[in-house]
């Protein structure tokens, strides 16, 4: 059954015919065209997904494309604004947080909705945070100084 | 993996018996399941929706009673396939003994699962099967005798190597895959 | 140095695409008019295929075709090929059975490709194979070690009925039982090393497209090596000639060994592509991953150290039994002996090494390569069994190393297996750690753990890795069917800006930036006026592709011989402008002057000159400035290190964290620190994993139980402590950089550190063992274990 959808991605309007068990992740790469957003798994385990929905970090992979009708829904595309990138993404490079960079975009989009409830998280806060988002490059250790780093620049 | 049990029916070994093999009271005491076929005296076909954590899908399960000596024990052999979530195939060795005032049904099944059911859902299988197993004792029992006793068996009471935290677990997720106990 | 040459901490290139979710991966891409393929795998871990009933499934609308093994037969379609062949004890050829992309009437593990639906959505094809009624007769199966090596195992092969492919040997069996003959000490050990899943965050993807126009194919693929698949896939199994086919691998989500090798489905679409004509899509989920995906380890060895009454080690014996899968991978034969056995001599001076390997055929999906692929494995067991006999002789594990490190000035060293160290210095590294990891406060720790109710140990091991697999002809005579070198051109542009093109690939190791600071380092070039190109054999002359850590020390020595061509050339442009003799011309900062003069002409110019010849020495020189060279390395490369691992045990729970990790690494010339920082801490991750988390788990029937990441541990961000990282530097001796590589150090010395810091922190406890990965249910198990057998012997 094809069913429209439309909500607001990154501030702009879209809006798409899914099927009623199209995954919000699918309509977004697959329909809408912004792959930035990626499936690393099928048990939303991994976080590579991670976008955002009403301003709350969410799997992607986790919810049917339905779901989202209405919603204001946000993914790593929107993140820097008329080219300049977001603190958080300029922290994830000046500390080498990626490598492969095919988490990152989750990462960041988890990292920001971490930073958003708690603007000083603690290492400990950030790794615990990061516990439903997988990276298999890094070591996490550069990942969790980059977010400390971006919420600090956030503040100021 | 292997699992027993034993019950206490109030009820005469040839009435137990007669309903172990009536197509009509295991359709109704199996959970989840959705039609049962008779192909033959000894051979049943049956549809059964079971899920076991993230897999869930209809099984299209066939069954054989070999051994049988009416009334006292048979061997229960089944395989189901669920497509994409995998299969399970078994054999239960199911035993009635007469008892004073009714029956003690004592079942030992042997399964193993495969495909995507073994992939993700494993480490809940026992446990889910388990409760299936209880599940459908329960039904059978109650439907015979309304007072029926469950005997818990020291494997039941988590010596088999099962935490209490899989069982919570199993008993959160929905059922399993049942034909292998299906009559015990 | 210049600001963003050699050894500076250079910000990637690479970032701005990634943090912007614009990075291209394979997924990322579709063709227009696309199917989508689902491939349907064997439930069963060995079965006769006796039918396959496609009816239904081409009836449903929206599907194109379903495509099975025999189709694949009938074109004539060759199975996938094997790089490296071993041979027996008796110089007799391994097993080597064939290995169809879709089996067309066995199947022999759990994921076996059987079958490929092919339609217009992802959706249908899923749907549709839940209709392929595939009638399978269940044989029994084997898919451990033990299972395929028991008596009447069931035979993966019929041409291999004990299921050995090959039992294989190395060093001086007679010398190593003198040196047993004549120990005063015999240490043992038995070790199994777990099986792992690599687990790359990307799951693989494959797109086939074929133009009937040109007859040419193209593949898109999550590749390491885009040339060796092509090689491979267009030679062995799809009859393409290498000028119809171009293999690109874009963006790579992570290899970790997994993206070596040549799988099955790059072969199925670009197959079906053609059949159908239209160009045909695969994605992995990650269920697939678990159980497609080459798969890593799984050893079982039994290993004895020799030792005079000094602690000297005299002789070293191995027997190991290895899990090949069920079809002989890319690299499979190669991993548990030429990588693995070679390095049983590890940093140390042990005189006679002898080891014995059975590969084994089991039901179980193929093993390859897996980070540090072999290498992991060597210094595991070694570190293990030098760590055992240190206790068993009362020396101190650090004083038992330092005994019999090769020294300072033992180099070149000969080992008794195959390899010559070129260079090193391990007493350095591991007093550079010691100091890092504040080894001598470990006691006053230990102490204030103790009242605390926690159990602390430390443990600590030194490694050896062997990288870039070389020089091609020695590679050869041991049975690699491949070249081993690498190419690569620097194109210098009309208007001085650079494109680097590369064979290796990179897939998070940072290329595109290291490989411009040799360009920035070489030439002058402003760092922002470098590209590197890579992962595309319409683009690149040719490659051998990124494993083995050894896309520095060898592609980018290729790259380094590039540049010194660019040079030779330009100073001969630069002579004939600047009318001077070519000796005279040097490179300094990007210009080009005679010797002792200020006559300069910058090296955009020359470029200029070269490309628009008009004051140019068209009589000797051709216009042009772009070289392309091929290096094959003289020798493998050796980076070594030291790891110490501090770990805090919860006795009631068994759970273990770790405190502390520190290493200190030789790589050789370091060009960009912050990159092998990164690479130091993600290798290190991966080790602890398998220490602690990791394994991939059969069931007796075969089946595959961890098959997703609730079931298979994989290490979280609150699992791993900070990592305290250093180097010590002795240069490679046979490159003109001196650079060793550094991708796959952290995971070879890291399992060996958590484990004997582990046992060191149960030993109070009398627990001298415990399996890996050491979760928190065998630790507890251990203890108990340990309190009963001192309850019985009291």
């Amino acid at each position: 059954m094809s069913i429209t959808v439309s909500f607001t991605l990154n501030g702009e309007p879209v809006s798409a015919e899914v099927d009623n068990h199209t995954l919000l992740v699918e309509m977004i790469r697959d329909q809408l065209g912004r792959t930035g957003t990626h499936i690393g798994c099928d048990t939303s385990q991994c976080g590579a997904c991670v976008i955002h929905v009403d301003g709350r970090s969410v799997k992607s992979c986790t919810m049917l494309a339905v779901q989202a009708e209405g919603a204001d829904v946000g993914t790593i595309e929107g993140v820097a604004l008329n080219g300049k990138l977001h603190p958080m993404q300029e922290a994830f490079r000046e500390y080498h947080g990626l490598q492969c960079g095919f988490c990152t975009p989750g990462m960041i989009m988890s990292a920001l909705d971490l930073v958003q409830q708690n603007p000083d998280p603690s290492e400990q806060e950030i790794r615990q945070w990061l516990v439903g988002n997988l990276c298999r490059c890094t070591g996490y250790q550069n990942i969790v100084r980059a977010v400390r780093a971006g919420a600090q620049a956030m503040r100021s | 993996m292997k699992i027993k049990g034993e019950y206490q029916i109030a009820s005469s070994r040839e009435k137990v018996w007669a309903a172990l093999i009536d197509p009509e009271v295991l359709k109704e005491c199996i959970p989840g399941c959705e039609s049962l076929e008779k192909i033959s005296d000894t051979e049943f076909a049956a549809k059964v929706i079971a899920a076991i954590g993230p897999v869930r899908a209809k099984f299209d399960t066939s069954l054989t009673l070999e051994n049988m000596q009416p009334p006292e024990s048979y061997t229960l052999v089944g395989s189901g396939k669920g497509g994409a979530a995998g299969f399970g195939s078994g054999s239960a060795d199911v035993r009635l003994y007469e008892i004073d005032g009714g029956t003690q049904l004592t079942y030992s099944a042997e399964f193993k699962v495969g495909g995507k059911l073994a992939q993700v859902g494993s480490r809940l299988v026992l446990g889910a099967t388990r409760k299936m197993a209880k599940e459908f004792f329960g039904n059978f029992s109650r439907r015979l005798d309304p007072h029926a006793q469950r005997i818990e068996t020291a494997e039941e009471k988590g010596e088999g190597g099962i935490s209490k935290t899989w069982l919570a677990v199993a008993a959160a997720v929905v059922v399993l895959l049942i034909w292998w106990f299906l009559l015990s | 140095m210049t600001e963003n040459g050699i050894g500076a901490a250079v910000r990637r290139k690479e970032d701005h695409r990634f943090i912007t979710g614009q990075g291209q991966y394979t997924d990322d891409i579709n063709r227009p008019n696309q199917l989508y393929a689902h491939i349907i795998r064997s439930p069963l871990p060995h079965a006769r295929i006796r039918g396959i009933e496609l009816k239904a499934a081409l009836d449903m609308p929206g599907v194109v075709a379903v495509l099975t093994g025999k189709d694949m037969v009938d074109d004539g379609i060759g199975g996938l090929p094997c790089g490296w062949g071993v041979n027996n004890k008796d110089g007799s050829p391994m097993t080597e059975p064939g290995h169809p992309p879709l089996a067309a009437d066995t199947v022999r593990y759990v994921g076996d490709q059987v079958a490929v639906v092919l339609a217009d959505k992802r959706s249908i094809a899923r749907d549709a194979a839940e209709l392929v009624d595939i009638d399978y007769e269940e044989l029994p199966a084997a898919a451990s070690l033990s299972a395929a090596s028991a008596e009447a195992a069931p035979a993966v092969w019929e041409e291999a009925p004990d299921n050995v492919c090959f039992d294989w040997e190395i060093g001086d069996a007679a010398a190593t039982d003198e040196a047993f003959a004549s120990a005063a000490h015999v240490s043992s050990i038995d070790i199994v090393n777990s099986r792992l899943i690599p687990n790359a965050i990307e799951p693989r993807v494959a797109i086939g497209e074929y133009d009937s126009g040109r007859d040419e194919y193209t593949l898109y693929t999550t590749s390491q090596n885009p040339h060796v698949i092509r090689m491979l896939m267009g030679a062995f199994v799809l009859s393409i000639p290498e000028h119809k086919l171009r293999i690109i691998a874009p963006d790579v989500g992570g290899g970790f060994g997994s993206k070596i090798c040549h799988y099955a489905e790059e072969a199925i679409v670009t197959w079906a592509s053609k059949r159908v004509n239209r160009p045909v899509k695969w994605t992995a989920d990650r269920s697939e991953s678990f159980m497609s995906d080459a798969h890593g380890r799984d050893h079982i060895s039994h290993a004895e150290l020799a030792l005079s009454k000094d602690g000297d080690f005299l002789g070293l014996r191995v027997r190991t039994k290895a899990n090949l899968g069920a079809y002989l991978s890319t690299f499979g034969p190669a991993v548990p002996t030429y990588l693995y056995a070679t390095l049983l001599a590890g940093t140390y001076k042990t005189p006679a090494i002898y080891c014995e390997v059975k590969g084994m055929f089991t039901h179980s999906v193929p093993v390859d390569s897996y980070r540090g692929a072999g290498r992991p494995e060597a210094c595991y067991l070694l570190e293990r069994l030098v760590d055992r006999a240190a206790r068993e002789t009362g020396i101190d594990p650090l004083e038992i190393r330092r005994r019999n490190f090769i020294p300072r000035d033992g180099f070149p060293y000969q080992t008794p297996v195959l390899l010559e160290y070129d260079s090193g210095d391990y007493h350095a590294c591991l007093d550079k750690c010691l100091e890092l990891a504040d080894y001598k406060g470990f006691e006053k720790r230990r102490a204030e753990s103790a009242e605390r109710g926690k159990l602390r140990g430390v443990g600590l091991s030194t490694y050896i890795e062997a990288c870039g697999i070389a020089p091609s002809n020695v590679a050869g005579a041991l049975g690699a069917r491949a070249g081993l070198y690498e190419s690569g051109t620097i194109r210098v542009n009309p208007t001085g800006s650079v494109t680097v093109l590369t064979g290796s690939h990179s897939h998070g190791q940072g290329h595109e930036t290291t490989f411009a600071q040799l360009v920035t380092e070489a030439l002058g070039v402003d760092f922002d006026n470098v590209d590197v190109v890579h992962g595309d054999t319409g683009k690149i002359p040719f490659g051998m592709g990124t494993y083995g850590s050894r896309s520095l020390a060898v592609g980018g020595m290729a790259l380094m011989a590039a540049l010194e061509k660019i040079k030779t050339k330009s100073r001969k442009i630069a002579a004939h402008l600047l009318e001077a003799s070519e000796d005279d011309v040097e490179f300094v900062d990007g210009q080009l002057r005679v010797a002792g003069t200020d006559r300069t002409v910058s090296f955009g110019d020359v470029a200029l000159a070269a490309y628009v010849p008009h004051n140019y020495p068209l009589d000797v020189l051709e216009p042009g400035l772009d070289e392309t060279a091929f290096y094959d390395p003289k020798n493998w490369t050796f980076p070594a290190g030291c790891h110490i691992c501090e770990v805090e045990i919860d006795p009631d729970t068994g759970v273990v964290e770790i405190d502390r990790f520190t290493a200190a690494d030789d790589f050789g010339r370091i060009i960009n620190p912050m990159i092998v920082e990164g690479q130091v801490h993600g290798g290190l991750t991966q080790g602890i994993g398998q220490a602690l988390y990791e394994q991939c788990v059969y069931d007796d029937s075969g089946q595959l139980l961890t098959g997703s990441y609730m079931d298979y541990c994989m290490p979280k961000a609150d699992n791993l402590p900070n990592f305290e990282v250093t180097t010590n530097t002795t240069l490679c001796t046979h490159n003109v950089l001196g650079v060793k590589g550094c991708g796959e150090a952290g995971t070879i010395g890291s399992t060996p550190a958590v484990i004997n810091a582990v046992v060191d922190a149960l030993s109070e406890l009398g627990v001298n063992d415990v399996p890996i990965p050491a979760t928190p249910e065998r630790v507890w198990d251990a203890i108990r274990t340990a309190a009963h057998n001192r309850a019985v012997s009291a």
